[in-house]
């Protein structure tokens, strides 16, 4: 038998994570066969844990999870709100009226499992990462919450490769294949470009060889060559900052869109959802489409260009995002008057601006973190584990109070939301890694 | 080693697990605290349970009980096969509704309340693990239940409005999705749709039978 250097602390979740389903009692010789334990070992934890409740025990001399194990299921998806002053909704006696009907948007490919046995492997591992580009706040802040994520569980990957394709998909393509000669487990990819059909061929024969491949924030055009997508719900980004606009307007106005990069999947999801939220407001007019770069200037440069093309300010500027929206904000503010109402959130700068200079503004932030959760997906398919097709990071609706509509109510207040003690720059959906010392996330092809 | 060790691995385990559900808690430091453990060796343990997927922080930095977690709880009542899918379709059907949103175990006249996720609009309500349903609260197939769900607080009798709709019978024991209702602006027949049709998308996808 191997020698085990695991601990007590370990071998206790190894122990519990071995019951299947059903929770078959099992025997516990083979228990501790399977998990390379000790007998004297193993029978010390095992006896802790039946004497504990942890465990109970079946017929034949057989365990199984006890009462004590139940009480794990009870578990918060997320941590609710703190007390806060304030009501969180308006008060039922000042405003009598109910909510809108809900309405369920269900997408069942987040319900759609796949078997990952035929990828399982034991740790440790080696990870291969391609990374779209390090080329605005949101992605760095992606690259962080990844980096914590790894070091959580850096005793279950032995090294992780990280590349920039500077949002080149041709770069992308030699760093990938550079990547699976290093020889790597799993590749983990954000992609470049949607439409770039060499780099999409290359993942399909590299899924066909067998290589496990999960992606992050941008996919590529055919997702049969992944095993799972995290991502987050772009069309609900798209959708509902565009449904608040149209009701904060009173479906009347002219409306400017900024969308992010040309050819970025999670751009052109937001961007038509949208369009077609505000294709049901005949009052609303859409008088253009531009894309920015996700980037202040760029941002700033089309309200400019805009400005000058038509003469008049609109009475709402639909950005998908608050990396350009900054550009656009500070750009009506440079002018004096009345800033239009906007949409867009991730960065801290667009909330204090919104917050601190009153301009009515809605944000879902796309959040960072989904790099973390894209990790911590890869070593579930590395552990064979049944794992969803897809994962959506849940997205919170941001508003100013004051600036709920008939269908948009806040998740959280950006008077809350926004942290003054933080840089501009900082974006504030990336979970743990917000607070922790910034590193530096130079790409590295690791020998 | 001998046996108090092993029965100290396991209280220590005991300690950290408990804290989440529990308190708020946004640092290593904080939980260690509440867990009476000492700091040399708290830290190393948290660490281990977060590699392990038994505790999470959410975005805001707050220690949640794991995914692997949840998923032995459900197993430990035979009901991990719905494990995978419990959190999108709670998340969703939470982000839908904006209420709080739940997967229960009904044994009888109680309701343990498995993993759940905080809607705006019940976030007022503190998550009890343990209910007791109204005497004649019927389970129907196809049919969504608004019941009270009532529990004790510190000696005081409560109770908090529901909706529960059942997914899978099995002996005395029956797996309900709920939402919690607010009595002032909650509708509970525009929340019952919903609601089936996360039950449906569950049965769908696991090929249980409803």
């Amino acid at each position: 038998m191997a020698q085990d250097d695991r601990t007590n602390m370990q071998r206790i979740a190894a122990i519990l994570k071995s019951f299947d389903a059903e929770n078959t009692p099992r025997r516990t010789q083979e228990i501790l066969t399977e998990l390379g334990m000790s007998r004297s070992t193993g029978f010390g934890l095992l006896r802790a844990l039946l004497a504990r409740g942890w465990l109970e025990r079946s017929d034949h001399g057989r365990v199984r999870l006890g009462p004590q194990a139940r009480d794990l299921a009870h578990a918060a998806f997320e941590a609710p709100a703190p007390t806060r002053p304030g009501p969180m909704v308006a008060d039922p006696r000042r405003s009598p009226e109910r909510e809108a009907t809900p309405e369920l948007e269900w997408d069942p490919a987040l319900v759609r499992m796949v078997d990952t046995g035929r990828y399982r492997k034991q740790p440790p591992c080696r990870i291969g990462f391609s990374n779209a580009s390090t080329s605005n706040p949101w992605r760095r802040a992606m690259m962080q919450s990844l980096s914590y994520a790894r070091k959580i569980a850096q005793a279950q990957i032995a090294e992780m490769l990280v590349t920039d394709a500077e949002d080149d998909p041709d770069l992308q393509l030699t760093q990938v294949n550079d990547l699976v000669a290093q020889g790597i487990d799993l590749l983990l990819i954000s992609i470049a470009s949607v439409n770039h059909d060499p780099l999409s061929d290359r993942l399909a024969a590299l899924a066909d060889d067998g290589l496990p491949i999960v992606a992050v924030d941008r996919r590529p055009k055919d997702r049969s060559s992944l095993v799972s997508f995290v991502t987050a719900s772009d069309h609900r980004i798209g959708r509902v900052s565009a449904l608040w606009m149209a009701e904060h307007l009173g479906g009347r106005g002219r409306v400017w869109m900024l969308s992010g990069l040309e050819g970025a999947s999670p751009a052109l999801r937001r961007q038509q959802a949208a369009l077609s939220v505000f294709s049901e407001f005949p009052g609303i007019t859409v008088e253009n489409v531009s894309y920015t770069d996700w980037t202040e200037q760029g941002g700033a440069d089309a309200v400019a260009r805009l400005l000058g093309e038509t003469g008049q300010a609109p009475d709402g500027v639909w950005c998908d995002s608050g990396l350009q929206g900054v550009g656009s904000v500070r750009r009506f503010l440079g002018m004096g008057g009345a800033v239009p109402a906007h949409t867009g959130g991730d960065v801290n700068e667009m909330y204090r601006l919104c917050v601190q200079e009153r301009v009515p503004m809605v944000a879902l932030d796309y959040p960072a973190s989904m790099g973390a959760r894209a990790l911590e997906l890869s070593l579930e398919v590395l552990a064979g584990s049944i794992v969803p097709q897809r994962i959506e990071v849940p997205v919170q609706i941001v508003l100013p109070r004051g600036c709920e509509t008939a269908s948009v109510k806040a998740d959280a207040w950006a008077e809350l939301h926004v942290q003054w003690d933080l840089p501009a720059d900082a974006i504030l959906s990336q979970g743990p890694a917000l607070r922790e010392p910034q590193s530096s996330f130079r790409p590295r092809m690791s020998a | 080693m001998t046996g108090e060790t092993y029965a100290m691995a396991v209280r220590n385990f005991e300690a950290l697990i408990a804290q989440p559900p529990s308190g708020r808690h946004t640092t290593p430091a904080t939980l260690i605290r509440a867990a009476g453990l000492p700091p040399s060796s708290g830290y190393r343990h948290v660490a281990t349970l977060e590699a392990e997927g038994l505790l999470r922080r959410d975005r805001d930095g707050t220690y949640l009980p794991g995914l692997s977690a949840v998923r032995t709880g459900l197993r430990a009542f035979g009901f991990g096969a719905i494990a995978p899918v419990a959190e999108p379709i709670i998340t969703q059907l939470r982000q839908a509704t904006r209420h709080t949103a739940f997967l229960g175990i009904c044994d009888g006249a109680g309701l343990f309340v498995g993993p759940y996720s905080v809607g705006p609009q019940t976030r007022h309500h503190q998550m009890q693990p343990r209910y007791r349903l109204e005497p004649g609260s019927d389970l129907v197939a196809e049919k969504p239940l608004e019941t009270r769900l009532r529990y004790d607080d510190a000696g005081i009798a409560r109770r908090v409005a529901g909706i529960v709709a059942p997914l899978i019978v099995r002996g005395e024991e029956t797996i309900v999705l709920g939402l919690l209702l607010d009595g002032h602006r909650s509708d509970a027949s525009a929340l019952g749709a919903p609601l089936l049709e996360a039950c449906r998308q569950l049965h769908i996808q696991t090929g249980s039978p409803s």
